[in-house]
């Protein structure tokens, strides 16, 4: 079976175990990617939720903040971002997108360069940003959440209550802030390829670092390398591959390993 | 050793066994359950429930009501006001909701107590779930008309007239109410279904036979 196959089959079994809760399965979890526990068929909690609601307005919890960092932090130590490319709901949404950023950037030059550009490396310290600021510091501080405005939030979240309800509830104000920023999430899918993970997503913003130090890990042989950058062509982070060492960036998806022409990226385990 | 193996070894040795740990000795995992994935937080999902505040009868679980609840209404209809910690509109209603009963309480405080409207008397319960008990834990369900346990969520239960029979029914209302209400508007509306309560109440009363409602 095809690699790529494989992963688009583990990515649909774990789209499907962070849906039990629509068969009444939910536990006391949370989940170690990116999903919501508003969506009604949820089966665990949002890791981001749990911190917030650990450090709300002044309050510390330290259970409900180091159960979803020890979750994340097991799957980000074993296998470091894998996580993103082969269980995260919201990376399959992207990957099934991916296609469409691709066509932009060869059919118009405009877009050419986006995700691609110098100063783009700049960009994806964005995450860490809104990890440090929206997730911690401001529901610290002043109670303001970045779960309050999450477009993840609102597509598995607030959207199916509204569709499975109708005529029990109505937005607030607040959703229509939400609902702009989800059309701007589903701006920046369609024109750069995975560009929720690389630019804005704070549980991709904590398990990063452990890529550094994961027991899993992509290697290359760059004595042989013949700087084809094929790899980097079919990278969906848009990560210099045949420069790469053991890249944050880098969610494991295996593309750039069945891609080089002369098998020269592969799988490392330790 | 390779110096990088001992790294990923600690490190993994390090969150497993924390891991472990708190599944073992604590009870992070119910209170992640019974916190976050349980509730919904009509704040947080940036919807009010539409609304609306119609008496009926069976309990929204269809299970008998709690004894606790038979008991009180020996003595007046009862209060239930369900939060948790994080809720946006629970700290929007609560204020609102003392100043009705001319009570003081904080936010993570679970307490029943009789209290006075009119100088009539009414059975209040303030449950916040992330620190209520057990039994408090489970009433919302009871009452829960959408099922959803969302919060912030009020019930009042009164008596009623039903086919010849003198029964415990009540009113669940979520939220702010209707949200273009503004917070005079919401005392209003609150203030009016206790006193149609108390009427109701005062009416059936003579006719109520609490054992008759006794599991």
């Amino acid at each position: 079976m095809k690699f790529q196959i494989k992963r688009y089959i583990a990515q649909i079994l774990f789209l499907i175990s962070a849906n039990l809760g629509a068969i009444g399965f939910k536990t006391g979890f949370c989940y170690p990617f990116f999903y919501c526990h508003a969506c009604p068929a949820s089966s665990a909690a949002c890791p981001i939720r749990a911190i917030e609601i650990g450090l709300f307005k002044g309050s510390i919890k330290w259970k409900l903040i180091t159960f979803p960092l020890l979750i994340i932090g097991t799957a980000g130590v074993l296998t470091g971002r894998a996580v993103c490319a082969w269980a995260c709901p919201i990376g399959l949404l992207q990957r099934a997108i991916s296609p469409v950023p691709r066509r932009i950037k060869q059919k118009i030059p405009f877009f050419k360069n986006l995700g691609n550009n110098r100063f783009e490396k700049y960009f994806r310290y964005l995450k860490y940003i809104v990890l440090i600021t929206l997730v911690i510091i401001s529901p610290f501080v002043i109670g303001f959440m970045f779960t309050d405005i999450c477009p993840v939030g609102v597509l598995v979240g607030s959207i199916p209550i509204l569709i499975l309800n109708p005529g029990t509830y109505i937005p607030n104000p607040f959703f229509y802030i939400a609902l702009i920023i989800f059309i701007l999430f589903f701006i920046l899918i369609f024109l750069v390829e995975r560009g929720w993970c690389r630019y804005f997503c704070p549980v991709g913003a904590i398990l990063a670092p452990f890529n550094k130090i994961s027991f899993l890990h992509v290697e290359v042989n760059k004595e042989e390398c013949i700087h084809c950058n094929i790899c980097s062509d079919v990278c969906p982070m848009g990560i210099d591959v045949a420069n790469m060492n053991r890249d944050p960036e880098c969610i494991l998806c295996g593309k750039c390993v069945t891609a080089c022409p002369k098998n020269l990226i592969g799988f490392k385990k330790v | 050793m390779n110096k990088k193996f001992l790294v990923q070894i600690i490190a993994l040795l390090l969150v497993s066994t924390s891991l472990s740990y708190m599944f073992v000795e604590t009870d992070v995992y119910e209170e992640t359950y019974s916190r976050i994935v349980s509730v919904i937080c009509l704040s947080c999902i940036k919807l009010n429930r539409i609304y609306s505040a119609d008496y009926q009868f069976d309990t929204a679980n269809g299970k008998m009501h709690p004894d606790f609840i038979i008991e009180d209404l020996k003595e007046g209809p009862v209060f239930l006001s369900f939060r948790t910690d994080v809720c946006e509109y629970c700290d929007d209603m609560e204020p609102l909701i003392m100043e009705i009963f001319n009570i003081s309480f904080e936010k993570e405080d679970v307490f029943s107590e009789p209290l006075y409207f009119n100088d009539e008397k009414i059975s209040f319960y303030h449950i916040n779930k992330d620190h209520a008990n057990q039994d408090l834990k489970t009433l919302q369900p009871f009452y829960d008309i959408d099922g959803d346990n969302a919060v912030p969520m009020f019930t009042i239960i009164t008596l009623g007239y039903d086919k010849g029979i003198i029964k415990p029914q009540f009113i669940t209302f979520y939220g702010i109410l209707e949200i273009t209400y503004t917070d005079e508007q919401r005392i209003d509306e609150i203030t009016n279904h206790v006193v149609d309560s108390l009427k109701l109440y005062s009416e059936n009363r003579p006719g109520f036979i609490p054992e008759e409602f006794k599991k």
